[in-house]
């Protein structure tokens, strides 16, 4: 052969090794043809891997071996696989099947590294648009009634605080998160559940056990994550929907949703008024009316968002206030005590990904301001008149990396600064908690070709919290999940770890004065917790058992000493039970039951009242729901059940609160035309009108209806081919 | 596919029931109780009312429901009277069964603390309203009011005067006026006197010669208690007793058979001492956070502790014979022997 033969074959060779060094491609979603980006494409065997980008475009390095196994998955969508033998001489497109998520298969953000709820070793639940749309509650306590573990601390009617319990951990030993930022007041470290709406919240999802490994502090007994809407790709929607209810409610509501070349708006608007008087029977046998009871509240949430290429930029604007009436328990009654709440929460975030496509990296920078002003003035409920407000604003940063190394091996880590600050505006006094994490959030996944053992998921997790008011904390969280038999038959949960609550701003300052003061000293509240679960699923039918177990130490309780309160670290809990779970599809589409039973044995281990129960934990606790769909009408029936709670420490019968069952019915009809849908709801809670209380002198109200209607439009602004 | 699926409903129906089953509650609230001879406890934290059955040697707890922060015991014809300052109001049990009969609303903004009684009429002291609230047992109506001092707090019967301990509390500017008793006729409701006492009179008892023994508790942190003995019959202190350093007593009670008078603290064990000579009996008679103290017809002494939850039998050494576990709280005391 001539030397320039050889050349010419050698640069033919090359062109052609340089052409198949390379698989392109295009994942589109096969029932729009639209171009999704993000997916993970990969080799099985050899590891190579990438994430198509905004454009669904991918290109991804040919392995040197003879074939591989493509695989491209997606959450949201089925898993697609293909044998490629090399070399490869065109590019591939390749089309997702939108799978129908449902249940387990729903994805979850909260734990971090978002995966589908089956995968997750945590015990959870997921509350979604579907459901949220169904209910007809004022604010999120309405929502989450009647999840495991979790109990509702109502002060009674639509003004009333609110306030959870979850796997008995108090309000302050539960964290709750919107968008990733917590929203526990510094102050005393409760969340008003009644100061947070509806109109924006997209889903919740719950996450039960001691989580301070993801979170930090304050998440003793689990973690609520409240994630808010964004706009719906390539449409216009708007909505408004208006609702009567009893103790003459009324409640408005409306969206808009605008999204077009990579820009999204969110915003919405909700408006409630109740004048909230019932009556109620006193200790005495007096017939009353729980007065002052009113409430007005004006909600506005925006959120803007731009999509460059490789790049998420999003900006939101949470804003509430609300007026209303305090008046306390029935003895002492504040007929005059007002309160007015202010919200302001800014947030900015920023999303982009490394070259590679492996690495998700997410900055996220809040603002947040709020308000608190109790005024009661009035001589005839108070003898020296009280005027306080107070103000907390907070500001920090959190920057976090998200890597998909494999498939199998993701890790999710990061840092975080934030500072609080409280001012108490009459005595002019203000604090102030710098706070400083940094974590690390590992899941690794194996696959067993054995009988038996199907798969093992490790999640270990570490965080470590430093801060200026006490001493720093490391809270590390181990998850197991063994899949068995066919994976999605049977599986086996386990998880451990260590969490803390903060002492709060009151536990720790408290003004001086003749009755009471704060204590500096005071060390956090720590608790260790394990649980084990079953999770069975056969066809329609779904079972959930886990058992947990919790002790928790250096509990803060406020103590006399010689006359004057203070709060010292010195009770101890060890809160135990059993939560299950049976959701059963009876007739798809049309008939679904869903019941839920926790025992929790919630005891004191304090020297005085050693053993006793925990005041407001029922020892059993057992909900039931039955919902029906019959072309566009849909009908809910709810029965809740707990048993007696006791409101003393020392567990004294004359003050526990009596077992309860109520139930509630509701129903639904969507009317369907070419532009909007309109949909009538009504709802009856507690159709037999039973008299029960949830806290001890905060009467509920009885029998309550509600009725509204919502109309909303929507159109689609262009499709991408 | 089927089987298998319905065995599954079958075990975890199973499980739920019995789980369900377990819904056995603790044991239901305490029945009312009657007794003969039996010491009735106030327990003002879980505001409920505890008795000890002295003759039975029994204890029911939590017989009976309070009102709000209630704070004192009075026995009278057979009834047992509680006054409840947050809730404003007398509640009334019957002792043969414990039975709640309607109260007695004395207003809004009145802050009840003490009643004494005599002949059905009873007299309540008004912490806020600064009145002594005059009442009619048998028709369970407020027949008038009559002015007190600032801080109206305690109140003790002395023939036919009533002696109202006036603290001079003031709770804006968190300060103590200069501590006084009123002297009241019940015939004519004049207070035909007003006694300077020492800072912040919390208590007041009346000895078996029929002086008064004035408790001023102090500041509770650098003026400290005691105790100031007044002749009834010139309304002038003419004797005292300073009670330790540290000491801020707030409860006084008397023994009118033995002559031996109670001190309770908070922060320092009770103290005893003779009433005819103000002499100190023992300074270190019960443990400290003695709040409430009662004598029975064999010259025991019981003493409730309210950070204790517990009520002590001392004899009149005071030697521990018994102990009884009580509701939250326990303060004020009350003895009958039918």
């Amino acid at each position: 052969m001539s030397h320039l033969k050889r050349i010419c074959l050698l640069i033919l060779f090359s062109f052609l090794f340089v052409q198949a060094a390379e698989l392109k491609g295009l994942i589109i979603n096969s029932e729009t043809s639209k171009a999704l980006s993000s997916a993970n494409i990969y080799f099985t065997n050899s590891q190579i891997g990438t994430v198509s980008d905004k454009y669904g475009e991918f290109s991804l390095k040919i392995p040197t071996i003879a074939q591989d196994t493509l695989c491209v998955s997606m959450m949201g969508y089925q898993k697609y696989c293909q044998l490629i033998k090399f070399p490869v001489d065109k590019d591939f497109l390749i089309k997702l099947s939108p799978a129908v998520l449902k249940g387990d298969d729903v994805i979850v953000f909260a734990t971090r590294i978002p995966g589908s709820a089956r995968q997750s070793s945590i015990s959870l639940d997921i509350i979604n648009q579907d459901e949220l749309v169904l209910f007809s509650a004022t604010d999120i306590a309405g929502i989450l009634r009647g999840l495991r573990s979790l109990q509702i601390r109502d002060y009674g009617g639509a003004a009333a605080m609110k306030t959870l319990s979850l796997r008995g951990a108090t309000a302050g030993q539960t964290l709750i998160i919107l968008d990733g930022q917590r929203l526990n007041n510094p102050q005393n470290g409760e969340v008003d559940l009644s100061l947070i709406p509806l109109d924006h919240i997209e889903r919740i999802e719950v996450l039960r056990g001691g989580t301070s490994a993801l979170y930090g502090a304050d998440a003793l007994g689990g973690v609520i994550s409240i994630k808010t809407k964004e706009a719906a790709e390539d449409k216009i929607e708007f909505s408004f929907e208006g609702a009567l209810a009893s103790f003459s409610t009324t409640l408005f509501k409306g969206d808009l949703q605008l999204s077009t070349n990579g820009l999204q708006l969110f915003s919405s608007y909700e408006h409630l008024s109740s004048q909230g008087d019932f009556s109620y029977t006193n200790i005495w046998g007096e017939q009353l009316i729980r007065d002052n009871n009113d409430i007005v509240r004006s909600h506005f949430y925006s959120k803007l968002s731009y999509t460059p290429k490789n790049y998420k930029v999003s900006f939101s604007l949470d804003a509430l206030k609300s007026e209303r009436g305090a008046p306390g328990p029935i003895e002492p009654y504040y007929h005059y005590a007002r309160m007015e709440d202010k919200r302001q929460n800014y947030s900015l975030d920023i999303e982009t990904y490394s070259p590679d496509k492996k690495h998700k990296f997410r900055s996220q920078s809040f603002l947040f301001y709020s308000s608190n002003h109790y005024i009661n003035e009035d001589e005839r409920d108070v003898l020296v008149p009280i005027n306080d407000k107070y103000l907390t604003y907070s500001w920090g940063e959190e920057l976090q990396v998200l890597s998909t190394f494999r498939p199998e091996l993701i890790l999710n880590y990061g840092v975080n600064l934030r500072v609080d600050q409280f001012k108490h505006q009459r005595l002019n006094m203000t604090f102030k908690r710098i706070s400083y994490d940094a974590f690390i959030i590992d899941e690794s996944y194996f696959d067993f070709n054995s009988k038996i053992i199907k798969s093992l998921k490790i999640s270990p997790s570490l965080r470590f919290n430093g801060n200026t008011d006490f001493s720093n904390k490391l809270t590390p969280k181990i998850g197991l999940l063994l899949g068995l038999f066919d994976n999605k038959t049977f599986a086996i949960t386990a998880n451990a770890g260590l969490s803390y609550r903060s002492p709060t701003f009151n536990d720790l300052y408290w003004p001086e004065d003749s009755f009471s003061r704060g204590n500096p000293d005071l060390r956090p509240e720590s608790g260790r917790d394990w649980d084990m679960g079953l999770r069975l699923k056969l066809d329609r039918l779904k079972l959930d058992i886990v058992y947990f177990d919790q002790h928790m130490s250096d509990l803060i309780l406020w103590q006399d000493h010689d006359g004057l309160w203070w709060p010292e670290n010195v009770s101890k809990a060890r809160i135990r039970g059993l939560e299950n779970s049976l959701s059963w599809d009876i007739i798809p589409e049309h008939l679904e039951l869903y019941a839920q039973y926790t025992f929790m044995d919630a005891r004191n281990l304090s020297q005085q009242y050693y053993n006793k129960y925990l005041v407001y934990r029922p020892l059993h606790s057992t909900h039931i729901q039955l919902n029906g769909k019959i072309n566009a009408l849909g009908l809910s029936f709810r029965t809740h059940m707990e048993s007696k709670r006791y409101t003393l420490a020392d567990n004294a019968e004359i003050h526990a609160l009596v077992p309860y069952i109520k139930h509630d019915f509701s129903g639904n009809y969507c009317l369907k035309t070419a532009y909007s849908d309109i949909l009538f709801k009504a709802e009856i809670r507690n159709i037999f009108d039973v008299s029960y209380t949830l806290l001890k002198d905060y009467p509920l109200p009885g029998r309550e209806y509600i009725i509204s209607v919502k109309f909303n439009f929507k159109q689609k602004i262009q499709e991408r081919k | 596919m089927k089987a298998r699926k319905m065995t599954v409903l079958l075990i975890a129906s199973i499980i739920l029931l019995l789980l369900n089953g377990c819904w056995i509650d603790p044991t239901g609230p305490a029945a009312g109780v009657a007794s003969n001879e039996a010491v009735y406890v106030l327990n003002s934290y879980s505001s409920t009312i505890s008795v000890i059955d002295v003759e039975e040697d029994s204890v029911y707890n939590d017989v009976a429901l309070t009102g709000k922060w209630s704070n004192h015991l009075s026995l009278y014809e057979g009834k047992l009277y509680c006054v409840n300052s947050g809730s404003n109001n007398i509640s009334i049990y019957n002792t043969a069964d414990m039975k709640m009969e309607a109260p007695i609303d004395l207003g809004a903004g009145n802050n009840p603390m003490e009643m004494v009684i005599r002949d059905d009429i009873a007299y309540v002291t008004n912490l806020i309203s600064a009145k002594v609230i005059k009442i009619d047992l048998a028709t369970k109506t407020v027949i008038d009011s009559i002015d007190a001092g600032v801080g109206a707090t305690a109140i003790a019967l002395r023939e036919d005067n009533i002696y109202v301990t006036n603290s001079g509390y003031d709770p804006v500017a968190y300060s103590y006026d200069p501590g006084t008793v009123s002297v009241i006729d019940i015939n004519t409701e004049e207070t035909f006197a007003t006694i300077p006492v020492a800072l912040n009179p919390q208590d007041i008892a009346v000895d078996a010669l029929g002086y008064i023994h004035v408790l001023c508790s102090g500041d509770y942190y650098s003026k400290f208690a005691k105790v100031l003995k007044i002749d009834a019959q010139s309304n002038t202190v003419i004797d005292s007793l300073c009670l330790a350093d540290g000491n801020s007593s707030g409860v006084i009670y008397i023994d009118k058979l033995s002559g031996v008078a109670y001190c309770g603290a908070w922060n320092k064990p009770s103290l005893s001492y003779d009433t005819n000579t103000m002499d100190v009996l023992n300074n270190e008679f019960s443990f400290e956070g003695a709040s409430g103290f009662v004598t029975d017809d064999d010259g025991n002494i019981w003493i409730s502790y309210v950070n204790l939850n517990s009520v002590y039998k001392y004899d009149e050494a005071g030697t521990i014979l018994d102990s009884a576990k009580v509701g939250m709280g326990p303060q004020s005391l009350a003895y009958i022997k039918k």
